[in-house]
């Protein structure tokens, strides 16, 4: 059993979507934080991209399961506690493998050590010259491994039976149905039949009252009047840890108790490492008869089932965020749909809104949007009517369904794409690397050597460097190459008056079904435009109404001539050839 | 005391700086660029607090800096004084032992704080024997001769002695050693230091094992102590930084003013021109300058760096800038705008001579990335932009417009920018307005007949050349009518685009 086999249904990885260049425009990242959130950002997002997959029986797979969850909210709190407390196991049982010696220290050793130090000293005293240090180190280390290996076996024991007791009792309570959930259940039935665990829970317990352990410890550094270090001493052993603040720190308000010093990070090289490793062995041999006392309890409870558990992190990591998404979606008031495959088409939602912002903002207005294979999709409409939130809805459907995630959608079907591809409009480059023209031309180039006909390409606002009317010709050519190659697009522009240049083109290629005007209405009214978010398919509008949006923002000429006036400004508001500037002098 | 920024040493207020500008103008780059070193980087936003309209702060900056380049030698006296200054703000990490199984604690460190007070001496005296001509270095001079004399400064010597008195010659030191997740010792501090007679009293009594001890474990405890003496030595020196206000302020005044010859040098090395601005009253509008080329571009590795010459009219002028995509046009702009921030700094500007008026403010309108305004909109954002810039628009503003309103339809960006070039215009601001909407620098002699009190219009275009039926960019930029090309088609095919 391992995290694989509740992920892919055969078992191991297959297929993906490229999303290497549109996770920034698509803005996946902030989506993936909101599915994958304890693994930051870059995590988040190369951790989904792992998962991504084009196979049809995986996806169906894990949206069978998420139901599920959604179902059965206290399992999925169960599987998300289990996933916290595997960080600290995680750390707990590579600290066990690397100390294996830990498990072999006997008192015997003690007695050899204080023999070999002896003869150490002896050789220093009679030779003059440095002692077999090796040899020392290799006597010094095993109990540092002893120390390690005891209270990491104690941790790792500890969370380990209370996190299958919990799971145990969540699983009995109904049988699950789903393949994964289905295979969790069968695999923590047999570990606890294994492992004894509620035995092994009574038996930490009592162990745990005899001694607490070792948080934190003070070495005395003994100088002669030439400040030569001439030894050390282990001072005092502690199972708390010190404070952070020091005696300067705070201008006198702290305690002198806390010491001179604020705390300081051990300095990270690799004579530090042989030196921590020095100290905890002094300070491993000075509570060596209680290490190796409750190391020999540890060692006999049965763990067997560590090892599979820690394997399964990413599958829970996964289904419970996952559930997490879907949850927080049904809170906001959004329907959720696992999204069917179909060859038939590139994708179809019904009533499908834009993830990201559906989850932690105000729920978006719902909008359906289809198209088939090879199809282009022109989207026009007002400035600031919501063209943009849709084009990254199409893309953030899209990755949501080959993640084998749930879709805030009433339905949904698509077909999984190879490649997601974007191209957003170009700001200014901030390192001046390239002019804004420049950048988008470069992006064209590497788009079109990396489309497929299983690719989907999207286009926002592109080629607003350079003239209108030569913006728009390269917009068009380019669509109808895309068309040509069967590749399918969404392309969001102003350009509207491209629309029969493009259904001359693709008439002429015989693919007018293909080729869709999408238009982002909005009404007119006496007090201005009114945004009402909904796609419709009609031919583009004549205007995108940008007066409404720059006298949102104080741009009408009234404004920026009565605010420069009220500053003293001598811009004249009523001389007569404002009224030619109004009539439009261009 | 600020004595080699301000005049008399009264640091006057600066306007706050757009934002928006420090971004468009990729001021970040230029200051990471001026920094003398990473420990001495100067941000954007520290330079911007320097911006000035004040001709007297500005020519007493520009003497200062011209002494600096100047004067051989000069630089390297007052980077050793910033070096010592900066061991007042507790920032040194010179620890320096001789012997590595000694401990470094005490004498050594504090001995060399101890030392440092020495170092105001030293400095008055190495910076003396420069024959400087401006009066802020003078009074520099004059400022740390005033301080060596100082009671103030005779009695920080005696605190030192007394609050490091107690940490001489200790013969037990206590280091505590906390464990972290994986059971290692990660973080420590020095808990207690005991002088040899009370260990010897305690020690009788206790039968603790001596740990073995090696070399490596020796040397180790040596660097942990000294690491400790460090975290002591920065805390006993934050009781006396503040009896040095004085002298720390001069840090971050040195770090500018080297900053601005390290920039000029690094042009000269390149064989570009370095110039003082002469300075035009306020009420001229005047800019005019030879041979000005863009510094971002040396900061980006290119070698071939293109000047032009760059004169708006005398009264303000908006310069509507028109011509072929990837010709040199925000080349031009930057330059423009980065010629006139360096003036007001103080600093050398990147051209061989030039006339130049203070401004006001410096206001910039560029594009916006569709990438990260896309879902609020971009023209709603720019738009908020160009409100905000009117909103700040004085007659003695600076413009500079970059392709703005370009995401709406075609005929909705002419008639607002046409409002918008008209309104700027007409509160008589100057600048520039790179644009493909040719119709603006084509009818801009209506623009003028429109608001005939308020600045000039006009127009400017990036040179071509023909080259076998293409066209080869020059950088240059002419005065002369818009020519009604932006050459997509070909930026495409040298992209390597075709369809």
């Amino acid at each position: 059993m391992n995290g694989n086999d509740l992920l892919w249904a055969e078992g191991k990885p297959l297929g993906g979507l490229d999303i290497s260049l549109a996770y920034e425009d698509l803005e996946l990242n902030r989506l993936c934080m909101l599915l994958f959130p304890s693994l930051g950002t870059e995590g988040a997002l190369s951790f989904a991209e792992s998962l991504l997959t084009d196979d049809g029986e995986t996806i169906r797979m894990r949206q069978a399961a998420i139901r599920e969850l959604l179902a059965r909210p206290a399992l999925a709190a169960v599987l998300e506690k289990l996933l916290q407390a595997m960080n600290e196991m995680d750390a707990a049982y590579r600290g066990l493998l690397d100390n294996p010696v830990g498990q072999r220290v006997t008192r015997m050793d003690a007695a050899m050590d204080s023999v070999k130090k002896a003869v150490i000293r002896l050789e220093r005293n009679i030779s003059q010259q440095a002692a077999d240090i090796r040899e020392e180190n290799a006597a010094d280390n095993r109990y540092a491994q002893l120390l390690r290996y005891t209270l990491f076996r104690k941790r790792l024991a500890a969370c380990y039976t209370e996190e299958m007791s919990l799971l145990l009792d969540e699983l009995k309570r109904e049988p699950c149905s789903s393949l994964p959930l289905q295979a969790l259940s069968r695999w923590a039935e047999e570990c606890a039949a294994r492992d004894h665990i509620e035995q092994t829970s009574e038996v930490l317990r009592r162990l745990d009252a005899e001694w607490k352990g070792v948080g934190a410890f003070a070495i005395d550094v003994c100088m002669d009047s030439r400040r030569i270090i001439v030894g050390l001493e282990v001072a005092e052993i502690r199972p708390g840890p010190y404070a952070q603040r020091g005696m300067f720190e705070g201008a006198g308000t702290a305690d002198p108790k806390d010491g001179i010093t604020s705390l300081i990070s051990f300095p990270q090289n690799g004579s530090g490492t042989l030196f921590q490793e020095y100290l905890l062995s002094q300070v491993g041999y000075e509570v060596r008869g209680q290490l190796t006392k409750l190391r020999d309890a540890l060692v006999k409870l049965p763990l067997s089932g560590v090892e599979e558990l820690l394997s399964l992190r990413d599958a829970l990591l996964y289904y419970t965020g996952a559930a997490g998404f879907c949850r927080k979606l049904q809170e906001k008031g959004s329907a959720i749909c696992a999204p069917s495959i179909t060859e038939a088409l590139t994708f179809r939602y019904t009533a499908a809104r834009l993830p990201e912002q559906s989850c932690t903002g105000v729920l978006p207005v719902p909008n359906d949007l289809a198209l088939e294979p090879g199809g282009c999709i022109l989207m026009t409409g007002p400035n600031s009517s919501g063209k943009t939130c849709c084009l990254i809805m199409a893309g953030q459907l899209l990755f949501l369904g080959q993640l084998g995630c749930l879709i805030p959608a009433e339905a949904g079907e698509f077909s999984p794409r190879d490649r997601l591809l974007t191209l957003f409009a170009a700001g200014e480059s901030k390192t001046g690397e390239d002019s804004r023209m420049g950048m988008e031309v470069q992006r064209i180039r590497l788009l079109r050597s990396l489309m497929t006909p299983r690719s989907i390409l999207l286009f926002n606002e592109p080629m607003t460097s350079t003239s209108a009317a030569e913006g728009a010709q390269i917009c068009t050519d380019l669509l109808t190459d895309l068309a040509r190659q069967e590749v399918s697009s969404i392309l969001v522009t102003h350009f509207n008056h491209i629309w029969p240049g493009l259904e001359a083109n693709f008439a002429a290629l015989g693919l007018s079904e293909r080729l869709h005007s999408l238009v982002m209405t909005a009404l007119e009214t006496t007090e201005g435009v009114q945004y009402l978010y909904k796609l419709e398919e009609a031919p583009p509008p004549p205007s995108s109404h940008a007066r409404a949006v720059v006298a949102a923002k104080g741009l009408r000429l009234e404004d920026m001539l009565s605010g420069l006036s009220a500053r003293g400004l001598d811009v004249r508001p009523a001389d007569p050839g404002w009224d030619r500037i109004r009539r439009g002098i261009l | 005391m600020a004595c080699l920024l301000y005049p008399n040493g009264k640091i006057q207020a600066s306007a706050s700086f757009p934002s928006q500008t420090v971004e468009d103008l990729q001021l970040d780059r230029l200051a990471e660029a001026m920094s003398i070193s990473e420990y001495y980087r100067v941000s954007a936003g520290e330079l911007c607090a320097l911006f000035t309209e004040d001709p007297a702060i500005i020519c007493w900056r520009q003497a200062v800096i011209r002494d600096i380049l100047q004067l051989s030698g000069l630089d390297e006296a007052l980077s050793r004084l910033l070096d010592s200054l900066d061991g007042w703000e507790g920032r040194s990490s010179g620890r320096r032992v001789a012997d590595s199984f000694a401990v470094g604690f005490s004498l050594e460190d504090f001995s060399w704080l101890e030392g440092y007070l020495r170092k105001v001496d030293a400095s008055w005296a190495e910076l003396s024997r420069f024959s400087v001509e401006s009066e802020g270095l003078h009074t520099l001079v004059g400022l740390l001769d005033d301080l060596r004399n100082s009671p103030r400064y005779q009695s920080i010597a005696a605190d030192f002695e007394a609050l490091c008195s107690g940490h001489s010659a200790p013969a037990t030191m206590r280091i505590g050693y906390n464990l972290d997740k994986e059971l290692k010792p990660s973080r420590l501090k020095l808990l207690r230091m005991d002088p040899p007679a009370e260990k010897t009293a305690k020690g009788k009594g206790t039968q603790k094992r001596q740990m073995m001890l090696n070399q490596r474990a020796i040397e180790m405890d040596a660097l942990l102590l000294q690491r400790l003496s460090a975290q002591a030595s920065q805390d006993i020196g934050s009781f006396v930084i503040r009896e040095t206000a004085v002298l720390r302020g001069l840090r971050r005044e040195l770090v500018f003013c080297l900053s601005a010859a390290k920039l000029a040098r690094s042009w000269q090395a390149a064989g570009l021109p370095v110039a003082f601005p002469a300075l035009r009253p306020a009420s001229e509008k005047a800019f005019s300058a030879r041979d000005l080329f863009d510094p971002l571009l040396l900061i980006s590795g290119k070698e071939h760096v293109v000047c032009n010459d760059a004169d708006l009219q005398p009264g303000g002028e908006l310069v509507f800038l028109t011509g072929a995509n990837q010709g040199g046009k925000t080349v031009f702009l930057l330059s423009l705008g980065l010629c006139q921030w360096l003036t007001q700094l103080g600093f050398p500007i990147p051209a061989r001579e030039a006339y130049v008026s203070p401004v006001k403010n410096i206001l910039t309108i560029f594009a916006p990335n569709g990438q990260e305004y896309g879902r609020k909109g971009l023209l709603a954002e720019e738009a908020g932009r160009i409100a905000e810039a009117i909103s700040n628009l004085t007659e003695e503003s600076m413009l500079l417009f970059n392709e703005p309103l370009t995401s709406t339809g075609p005929e909705e960006t002419k008639s607002i920018s046409a409002e918008v070039a008209a309104v700027c215009m007409a509160a008589g601001a100057r600048g520039i307005w790179v644009t493909h909407v040719y119709e603006l620098a084509g009818e801009r002699s209506a623009l003028e007949a429109a608001v005939p009190w308020g600045s000039h219009a006009g127009s400017m275009r990036v040179v071509l050349e023909d080259e076998e039926g293409s066209p080869r960019f020059t950088y240059h930029v002419e005065r002369g009518e818009p020519l009604g090309n932006s050459h997509a088609d070909d930026a495409l095919r040298r992209g390597g685009v075709v369809f």
